[in-house]
């Protein structure tokens, strides 16, 4: 089945009628949020959908019914032109109708159908030519909205389902069926046959002693057989839900472990950076007091305040030596007249003449001076002068020039701060150093910031990819993994000694069937035992007839996929696509390397691309099967690839033999423009969807989604 | 008989301000009037004690070398000089005892009316000298206040960057240093 044309009529954005022609091979719809790219897909799922007649009222052009009037009427219809054997048509619609009160009724569902034969037009109930054409069990491998929904294994019956209706499988039915209730034909005849062999065998009289036996014998090693084969089913269910389970805590572990190492580094991250932080320290206003940077400007003042007091003092001095002067100018004068300039009072001391005095005897000029004589008198009056030089100052200091002495203490403070003036000197530039310092430290920790930042965006990735797993849940340690490991294993131990067990019984029962079968032999079962054995074997060649065909079909899934996926990932690693078939039917999509190791987490494209891949794969051999191919549909499927990724992506997709649909977002850029860079570069027919302009984005009814063909 | 030093009777003086400034200023960026350190950040406070901002004030107007004379009410700090500086007792803070011996040379240095020689003599007490100490000492103060003022009414939020109290200081002193030709930092 090609689309060849789709018709969207009142259908939610779509207003009035809105034909879209559709090419073969890749189609891109490229649209914003809101612009109508998932209505586009609904309207498909709508109108594919033959199970139910919806009409819901919700799925009317908010914008025809605000202009409808009142008790008018209009129809949403989705139509759709293909080619399948044939061009034929399928059109739904229903009517709207706009009552009293603005009271909306929906009425008249139609589903047609018209299928040409010859040059006539013949009509046919849609559903039914719809599911001839497009099987409901094709249409689960058709139709994708989003990343998330592409793995078609999901589903645990959907392996079953698709080597049922895809694979020859179904042609054996008839003739052989694996359950309990003998339905197939071989099934039946065998056991039919055994039957009739075990009933002539029990009429033959001659060896009744030994048929009972044996057949006792028989019945008990069927019984143990089934009994066998029941525990090794539900241990290998057992062994099969532990694997799987353990498989999903294997990557769960490998996200734990990556989580543990995010956290540590951002711990070392956060305590480095918090290290360099402490370094900081941008107190500038109180460092301009507890530091005394206010000081860094002093230094003039200082020089002010210093040339000030000296000032002071020089003219103190000054002051000083003009009143000393003076003083001594008067004493001076009084000695000077004398003619005699007098030695100093204090020669000779207090003591020699104290001494002289007493003895009445100059030691100075080696004479005596007897008590009234001229030189005694001399002696008393120099001893009196030396007593009283020695009281002058206290005389003076009653009436000093300057009472104070105050430039002392400033000359004082001048000398001890002048210490300090090559550190204030220097502060402008210390406050300069440490500005810088601060800066660089800041410069620093931003640097650390923007490691914190990558990891913690991988942080938030990692729990993306293990969505429905908190962080807390993915950190505890995994204490059930011992228990499964062990139930697991416990299960597997039991497989191999049931299988054994079961190989065992199967041998036994095969000699006391010969046994069985010997003692007929020329009796008058012998007939009955030799159609039973043929019909035997007839089943059996059925039952490997069955599997290999299953196992085919599998393998040629895989081998298709792997040519898909080898395409899909132009650069990169890929890996190997693995389908994993269960005993219970069931199947997984695995990924594995060269050297047969699975991957346990692989990123998100290459997930997208894997099940892309077995999904292309199940159209080529469906189409085989049904010498028909049907279009795959995906709503955004590649959100989470780069933008180089996606025109890979896309023009690989272009250039495979197969109509694929595809709604998304790229090509636009941060504005919402077209990147016509982009729309140069990519093969295939594209349209643009936007919403008509002017629209109020409150208000529904103002949305009209317009589609206009860009390239093809 | 032992004169008191000279230092000693200023510092024991309380200078004044005009009283408007508690409130547009001092409250503003000092923990003036309660408060501890614990609780300083949070308030958005910069400075402790009130003086603090009053030195802060004294220094813009002695850079500027630009006076004002203090007009309308007056008020004063509960602490006199000589304690100014002593903050070993609060959380983060260094005491800085020295900066009051700079602020009492650049007094000297700058009162004009103070004539040593007439204080040594004795025509002048102790106490008058100081007098004009104290009044050049809330001139420039004042004038700081005035500066601040204008600023934070400019820039509102100018005091609470980082560099806010250091920019303006750094500014007078480049404007002092280029007229004087000498070494200069950069505007931050």
């Amino acid at each position: 089945m090609i689309i060849k044309e789709l018709t969207i009529e009142n259908f939610r954005s779509y207003y009035g009628v809105n034909p879209i022609k559709f090419k073969d091979g890749l189609m891109i719809f490229i649209g914003d949020n809101g612009d109508g790219k998932t209505t586009l897909f609904e309207a498909l799922e709508w109108l594919f959908d033959t199970s139910k007649q919806n009409i819901d009222s919700r799925l009317i052009s908010e914008k025809r019914l605000s202009e409808l009037p009142e008790f008018d009427s209009d129809t949403v219809r989705v139509s759709m032109i293909f080619d399948h054997d044939g061009e034929k048509i399928v059109d739904k619609s229903f009517s709207f109708t706009k009552n009293a009160n603005n009271e909306i009724e929906t009425s008249d569902f139609q589903f047609k159908g018209y299928e040409n034969e010859g040059s006539q037009r013949i009509p046919i109930q849609g559903g039914r030519l719809l599911d001839r054409c497009f099987e409901a069990a094709i249409r689960k491998y058709c139709l994708f909205k989003g990343e998330e929904n592409l793995n078609v294994f999901n589903n645990p019956d959907a392996l079953n389902y698709l080597i049922e209706t895809f694979s020859n499988i179904r042609q054996f039915d008839p003739y052989y069926s694996s359950d309990e209730d003998q339905s197939g034909f071989t099934d039946y005849a065998e056991y039919q046959s055994r039957k009739a062999f075990e009933k002539a065998m029990k009429s033959d009289k001659k060896n009744s002693q030994q048929e009972r036996e044996l057949s006792l014998k028989l019945d008990l090693l069927r019984r143990d057989l089934q009994h066998i084969r029941q525990r090794l089913k539900s241990n290998r269910t057992n062994a099969s839900n532990y694997s799987t389970k353990l498989n999903e805590l294997e990557s769960n572990k490998e996200a734990s472990d990556l989580l543990k190492s995010i956290n540590e580094r951002l711990k070392s991250l956060k305590e480095k950076k918090s290290k360099m932080e402490s370094y900081i320290d941008e107190d500038y206003s109180i460092k301009l007091l507890d530091d005394m940077w206010i000081l860094c400007g002093f230094s003039n003042i200082f020089s002010e305040f210093q040339e000030r007091v000296s000032t002071f003092s020089k003219t103190k001095r000054k002051l000083e030596r003009e009143e000393d002067k003076l003083k001594g100018k008067q004493e001076l004068a009084t000695e000077i007249a004398k003619g005699i300039i007098p030695l100093s009072p204090n020669i000779p001391d207090k003591i020699s003449m104290e001494e002289m005095i007493q003895d009445e005897f100059c030691k100075v000029c080696g004479r005596e001076a007897l008590e009234g004589s001229d030189a005694y008198n001399f002696m008393k009056q120099k001893l009196a002068d030396l007593i009283n030089s020695q009281q002058q100052t206290e005389k003076e200091e009653e009436k000093p020039l300057f009472q104070n002495n105050y430039v002392k203490e400033l000359e004082r403070k001048s000398n001890n701060l002048e210490y300090d003036q090559s550190e204030i000197n220097n502060l402008l530039k210390s406050i300069k150093d440490r500005i810088e310092f601060n800066n660089a430290r800041k410069v620093d920790a931003n640097e650390i910031q923007e490691s914190i930042n990558i990891e913690e965006d991988n942080k938030r990735k990692l729990l993306a990819q293990n969505d429905g797993l908190t962080e807390e849940q993915l950190q505890n340690a995994y204490e059930n993994i011992k228990n499964w490991w062990d139930y697991k294993n416990q299960a597997e131990k039991e497989i191999v000694l049931l299988e054994k067990e079961e190989e065992e019984k199967t041998y036994e029962l095969e000699q006391v069937q010969e046994q069985y079968n010997n003692l007929a032999k020329g009796s008058i079962a012998d007939t009955s035992r030799k159609i039973h054995s043929a019909l035997d074997r007839i089943k059996k060649a059925f039952k490997n007839a069955k599997e290999k065909n299953t196992q085919d079909f599998l393998d040629q899934l895989e081998k298709r996929s792997n040519v898909y996926l080898e395409k899909l990932n132009v650069d990169g690693f890929y890996g190997i696509i693995r389908i994993i078939k269960s005993s219970d039917n069931t199947a997984r999509i695995a990924l594995e390397d060269s050297n047969g190791r699975l991957v346990s987490n692989p990123n998100q494209k290459l997930k997208t691309t894997m099940y892309m891949s077995v999904l292309f794969a199940v159209s080529d051999l469906t189409s085989i099967k049904r010498e028909n191919d049907y279009p795959l549909i995906f709503d955004a499927p590649t959100s989470s690839f780069s933008a180089k990724n996606e025109i890979d992506f896309f023009n690989v997709i272009a250039g495979i033999d197969k109509q694929c649909i595809i709604v998304t977002k790229s090509f636009l850029n941060e504005s919402g423009e077209i990147d016509n860079n982009k729309i140069e570069q990519q093969n295939g027919t594209i349209y643009r969807m936007e919403k008509v302009k002017p629209f109020d984005e409150k208000d529904l009814s103002t949305i009209e989604t317009k589609l206009r063909l860009i390239k093809g | 008989m032992t004169k008191e030093n000279l230092y000693d009777v200023w510092a024991r003086r309380n200078p004044t301000f005009e009283k408007k400034f508690k409130e547009t200023i001092i409250k503003q960026y000092t923990e003036y009037g309660g408060g501890s350190v614990d609780s300083m950040t949070s308030k958005g406070k910069i400075f402790s004690a009130g003086y603090e901002i009053y030195i802060y004030a004294f220094f813009i107007g002695l850079y500027s070398n630009k006076r004002k004379k203090l007009a309308e009410e007056t008020d004063k700090f509960g602490q006199p000089i000589q304690f100014w500086g002593n903050l070993d007792s609060k959380r983060f803070r260094k005491a800085y005892p020295k900066l009051r011996d700079y602020i009492f040379t650049a007094l000297i240095a700058k009162t004009d009316d103070f004539d040593l020689i007439a204080l040594e003599k004795g025509e002048i007490t102790d106490r008058k000298a100081v007098d004009y100490l104290i009044c050049t000492m809330e001139e420039y103060a004042n004038y700081g206040f005035y500066h601040i003022e204008e600023k934070a009414k400019e820039i509102p939020n100018h005091f609470y960057k980082n560099t806010g109290f250091l920019d303006v200081i750094l500014d007078l002193v480049q404007a002092v240093n280029e007229q004087g030709g000498e070494d200069t930092i950069e505007n931050l």
